[in-house]
């Protein structure tokens, strides 16, 4: 049967790892409740007690200034989708979020709970991991950070603790040069998860040359992978040297890393044949905005 | 008959669907909407195997549990077989075998939903576990687990004309085929419900079905009881494609509330929605199909299984779909009807047309690449026109004898506006494919056989053109009727069970009998579930609904109108013959004005009426005075649709980016509606052929992916928002001002133009669902 539960709102981050210690590990925090809601009807978490954080309008931003872009947890997808212009990378970002869900639920989705979901399969995290984000946790003992490639423990599993809250990913823009990134997944329907995807992130120094290579493959292992032999195989070669055939090679050692399994969704062959198309034609994305010429 | 001499004011209009307020403000109540005072809730105890017989029942602990109000097990209830229309069901309501995972045990009820579910969760059964198949191949093996007491197998079934060996000996090219098809799920998007409420010995069941008569025919079966003691009333239930029809948890209810003496609502989760109730059949073609050098078909040979689940008992399938290629003059066709420890399967929405029609359809357009003819040239040369023969199945269902035994029962007079029996009355699929290749620009965009329309990268893309053909509702199981009542006032009741869902039969039904009555469409209501008010109806089953009940309908009103005017002839118009009079907005008229000019309400002969020793009634009211020539034996409906496919080779999607439709219903009656029905199909027959599968688990045959988010169902954006469609109206002689039916030609259409446009994209055909996954597989197959 679906537990009951009593319902709370806290007002800040103080208030809601308050709550989150006050009533014990069967406490649950409820950002947009998009995932919450089904995982509750199909009894997959039984919360005795719900924090509603909506109210938490501290942690609702996208900021930009020269050392990256900050993400606040509670920034809906909508408001991601909508900051397209104000960044490349948020551009990139943007088409992801166009990718997820339906309007409808965008506009209460946060980017926050699609992260602490922890889905292997989810949209976000891949490009997150390639774009060597981290993210900011905050407790009682105050904030610490994680890597974007640690946070993620588990199907449905994550760094964050009993009485912590996830308050923001942060996504470093290089010093020198630009960063490019692109994601790619397969899907069947307009609404649908991704079978199998796959995220790169590109940085070209002034000086032409690859300076970071970012690789994100998801749902084909219960966390999202990176691949840093392939991305050290890219690292260092000139932009003007980069081919398709060099493309392929490095797609190929990154697809080497992932462990996919047989679903319903798709079986494992299929989803490690795709994950190396979906990390060549990420690459391939990431080089042509580049203005690489393949 | 044929062209309507009189301007149509009301048919062929757009009108708005007359639920459209109700739906878009969601105010329409389905059957989970409903609620009767004082009701419990009743849940269905499941089986957890594939086959097994109950032992033992222990209900104890669910006793204890606060607000548990009672059980019902096998053994409360009568062990009468019970039917649903067409054989989709036979069985009885609950016999203490389950026949696979998610079969109905038991039931109980309680005082609220939550704790009826968790009273369910406390039912101990202990079971003997009994041997289970899954495989139809393997359910027809002499040794195999018998599911039922019948045997696993129908009686084969089938259509055997000319000489096949004669017409193989004069083939220049054959083609074979062997195709799997899988599962597809109706898919509801809304849920259902029941509630049974007796009174005494009499019972209320509320429901969302299409077919309230044969429900009511179900209870009175299952109960043993007289049918005027069971009220229907269904309620709309939103797009079901034959999935509420009636259910063996509507019979459950029944029983439930007269175990527990006490209205009960049994309401359905979207998992037993899909996982327990229907689905399509798996099936399989094997077969083949040859032609001479010329292009012309030679023979047909078709052996064809269904898969019926546990307690489906069908033994056939459209062959309307095999009948369309008609023109070739020696064929045969067997179906096999087998039952397997898997989730009952029957009629969904092209029943047949989807399935062997596309391996018809796959041949055809295997055979057309051999003599290098295009895929529309080559359906034209073969497929049927007005006037061809038809080949069509014998009933051995609820009619007695044959066909023809009824043609001849039927009086010699009363037969004498018939058009000819065994041949095509009406349409065919030439003009739509003229009309269509023209519209898509076909002729330049074809560019061959297996040849992709553009290339680039790792895209490809393809252009594909589908055929379908289905019967325009069946007599076999019973005349459609329907009854009309013209009020004091002037405004009409049609009455006729068809249930609401979604297809706009509310409304169509309704402008027949206002363009028959001279009434505008709303003066015209209409009730379409309560089986107290109606007369028996097949239901909206077999696109029967505007074929032979808008005959129906339209008989009615046209009854009520010869009343009407006999009446008005005699009170108003000096007693003139009544076939000098006519009706016109809301009016009796004379023909002539010149002769009399007066215009006279309804409203006022119906006062008359009162008031006046013709009659102690004061509304008229009308039903058909005629039978209905057999319409199976003439009528037909015809798609035929037109796509281009983006595939991309690499990872096996498919893209839509072109389609479309058109389709020959006769008489257009609501552009708007038709419109609807045909795009719909397009979309339900694009998903079975790209996506839509059930996967059952092989060793329990329980269902993988009973839910929205496996189980993928296209959306309105995966389908191309241009897609157009287009009308051909070839006027019926029968069907009410020239219509016909519609809502199945158009879901086989689609299937085949896609699987052609795939093939001709990559080279490969793809068996269905074309997943991303099985194109890539195919791909990679027929290039190793
Ligand atoms: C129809 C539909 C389609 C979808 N399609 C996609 C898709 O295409 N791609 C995709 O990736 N996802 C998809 N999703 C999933 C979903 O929308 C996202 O995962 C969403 O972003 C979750 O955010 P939320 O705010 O609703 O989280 P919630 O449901 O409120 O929470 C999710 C989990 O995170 C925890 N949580 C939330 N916020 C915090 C926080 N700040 N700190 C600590 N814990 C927190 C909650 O306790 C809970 O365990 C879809 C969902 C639906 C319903």
């Amino acid at each position: 049967m679906k537990s009951a539960f009593t319902y709370e709102r806290a007002g800040s981050p103080a208030e809601a790892v308050a709550l989150l210690a006050k009533h014990g590990p069967d406490a649950m925090i409820w950002a947009g409740g998009t995932d919450m809601t089904l995982q509750w009807q199909q009894e997959k978490v039984s919360p005795t007690v719900c924090i509603d954080i909506r109210d938490i309008s501290e942690l609702d931003y996208i900021e930009i200034d020269n050392s990256g872009i900050r993400i606040g947890a509670m920034a809906s997808l909508a408001s991601l989708e909508r900051s397209a212009d104000r960044h490349h990378i948020l551009t990139m970002l943007s088409d992801i979020t166009k990718l997820m869900a339906t309007p409808q639920t965008r506009t209460l989705a946060t980017v926050g709970g699609n992260l602490c979901n922890a889905s292997p399969a989810a949209d976000l995290s891949p490009a997150f991991v390639a774009l060597d984000a981290t993210v900011k946790i905050f407790s009682a003992l105050g904030a610490r950070k994680v890597s974007m490639l640690d946070f993620f423990k588990g199907v449905n599993k994550t760094e964050v603790g009993p009485a912590e809250l996830l308050e923001e990913v942060f996504i470093p823009l290089p010093d020198d040069g630009d960063v490019q990134a692109s994601y790619k997944r397969i899907d069947r329907t307009v609404v649908d998860i991704a079978l199998v995807n796959g995220s790169a992130a590109v940085t070209v120094g002034s000086d032409g040359v690859i300076s970071k290579v970012g690789l994100g493959l998801g749902a084909v292992a219960p966390i999202i992978l990176n691949a840093p032999d392939a991305s050290a195989a890219l690292e260092g070669l000139k932009l003007s040297d980069v081919t398709r055939e060099k493309l392929a090679k490095v797609a190929a050692i990154a697809a080497k890393h992932a462990k996919p399994i047989t679903d319903v969704r798709a079986s494992a062959g299929y989803r490690q044949d795709m994950v190396e198309i979906m990390l060549r034609r990420s690459l391939e994305d990431s080089i042509s905005k580049h203005g690489g010429t393949l | 008959m044929g062209k309507q001499d009189k301007t149509l004011k009301v048919i062929g209009k757009g009108l708005h669907v007359k639920d459209a307020v109700e739906k878009v403000t969601g105010t329409i109540r389905y059957g989970v909407d409903y609620e009767v005072q004082n009701m419990a809730h009743g849940c269905i105890v499941r089986c957890p195997h594939a086959h097994a017989r109950i032992t033992n029942i222990d209900s104890s602990k669910a006793e204890a549990l606060p607000g548990f109000i009672g059980i019902l097990t096998h053994e409360d209830v009568p062990q009468n077989d019970w039917e649903s229309a067409w054989f989709n069901y036979r069985g009885k309501v609950l016999d203490g075998i389950g026949r696979f995972v998610g079969d109905d045990m038991a039931a109980v009820a309680a005082t609220t939903p939550e704790i009826a579910r968790k009273a369910a969760e406390l039912i101990e059964i202990e079971y003997e576990l009994l041997p289970a198949v899954f495989n139809m191949e393997k359910a027809r093996l002499p040794d195999a687990p018998q599911i039922r007491d019948e045997g696993n197998e129908r009686d084969p079934y089938g259509v055997s004309w000319g000489n096949v060996p004669a017409g193989e000996a004069a083939s220049d090219h054959t083609v074979e085929c062997d195709i799997f098809y899988e599962s597809q799920q109706y898919a509801p998007l809304g849920r259902n419900a029941c509630i049974a409420e007796w009174t005494g010995d009499r019972v209320n069941v509320i429901t969302s079905s299409q077919t309230p008569s044969e429900l009511r025919d179900g209870i009175h079966e299952a109960l043993g009881f007289p049918l005027s003691k069971i009220r229907v009333q269904a309620l709309p239930s939103g797009s079901s494609f034959g999935q509420w029809w009636s259910n063996n948890f509507m019979m459950i209810s029944v029983l439930l509330a007269k175990k527990i003496r006490k209205a009960v609502k049994i309401e359905l989760t979207n998992e037993e929605c899909m996982a327990t109730v229907k689905r399509r059949h798996q099936e399989r073609t094997r077969g083949s199909m040859g032609c001479n050098k010329d292009g012309e078909l030679t023979f047909f040979k078709f052996d064809h299984l269904i898969d019926n689940g546990g307690y489906g008992f069908k033994d056939d399938v459209g062959f309307f779909c095999v009948d369309m290629w008609g023109k070739n003059g020696h064929g045969d066709y067997q179906i096999h009807g087998i039952n397997t420890n898997m989730v009952t399967a029957g009629c969904m929405r092209g029943v047949g047309d989807c399935t062997l029609g596309a391996s018809v359809e796959r041949c055809a357009d295997q055979l057309a690449e051999q003599v290098g003819i295009d895929p529309v040239d080559f359906r034209i040369k073969n497929q049927i026109v007005a006037g061809d023969e038809l080949r069509m199945q014998h009933s051995r269902h609820n009619l007695k004898g044959e066909v023809d035994d009824y043609i001849k029962s039927v009086p010699e007079h009363l037969r004498k506006d018939w058009p000819e029996l065994f041949k095509l009355s009406a349409g065919g699929t030439r003009a739509l494919l003229e009309t269509g290749s023209e519209a898509f620009n076909w002729k330049s965009r074809w560019k061959g056989w297996a040849t992709p329309t553009h290339s680039e990268g790792s895209v490809r893309r393809g252009i594909g053109v589908g055929t379908g053909a289905h019967v325009c509702g069946v007599e076999f199981e019973g005349a459609s009727n329907a009854m009309v009542r013209l009020n004091p006032d002037g405004s009409a009741k049609v009455h006729a069970a068809v249930g609401r869902q979604g297809a706009g039969a509310e409304t169509t039904q309704a402008m027949v009998v206002a363009e028959e009555l001279g009434l505008t469409l709303d003066q015209v209501e209409i009730e379409t579930g309560d089986t107290d008010s109606c007369p028996w109806n097949h239901g909206s089953l077999a696109s029967s609904t505007m074929y032979r009940t808008g005959w129906a309908s339209r008989e009615a009103a046209r009854d009520v109108k010869n009343q009407l005017l006999a009446i008005a002839a005699h009170e108003f118009f000096d007693s003139v013959d009544p076939s000098e009079l006519d009706v016109e907005d809301g009016e009796v008229v004379h023909g002539d004005p010149g002769k009399h000019n007066q215009r006279i309400p309804f409203s006022d002969v119906l006062n008359e009426l009162r008031s006046d020793s013709l009659g102690q009634t004061s509304s008229i009211t009308g039903s058909p005075r005629v039978p209905m020539p057999p319409s199976t034996t003439f009528a037909r409906q015809f798609g035929a649709q037109f796509a281009e496919v983006e595939v991309d080779i690499e990872t096996g999607q498919i893209k839509l980016l072109d389609f479309i439709c058109v389709q020959d219903s006769g008489t257009v009656v609501n552009p708007q509606v038709l419109k609807n029905q045909v795009i719909g199909a397009a979309i339900c027959g694009t998903g079975f052929a790209i996506y839509e599968h059930m996967i059952f688990d092989e060793n329990t045959g329980a269902l993988k992916n009973g839910n929205l988010l496996d189980y993928k169902l296209l959306r309105c954006a995966d389908f191309p928002h241009t897609t157009k469609v287009i009308f051909v109206e070839d006027p019926d002689p029968v069907g009410p001002f020239g219509a016909r039916g519609a809502g199945e030609s158009p879901i086989a259409a689609g299937i085949s133009a896609v699987a052609q446009a795939v093939y001709n994209a990559t080279g490969v055909w793809v068996d269905m669902p074309m997943t991303p996954e099985r194109v890539v597989t195919a791909i990679k197959a027929a290039h190793a």
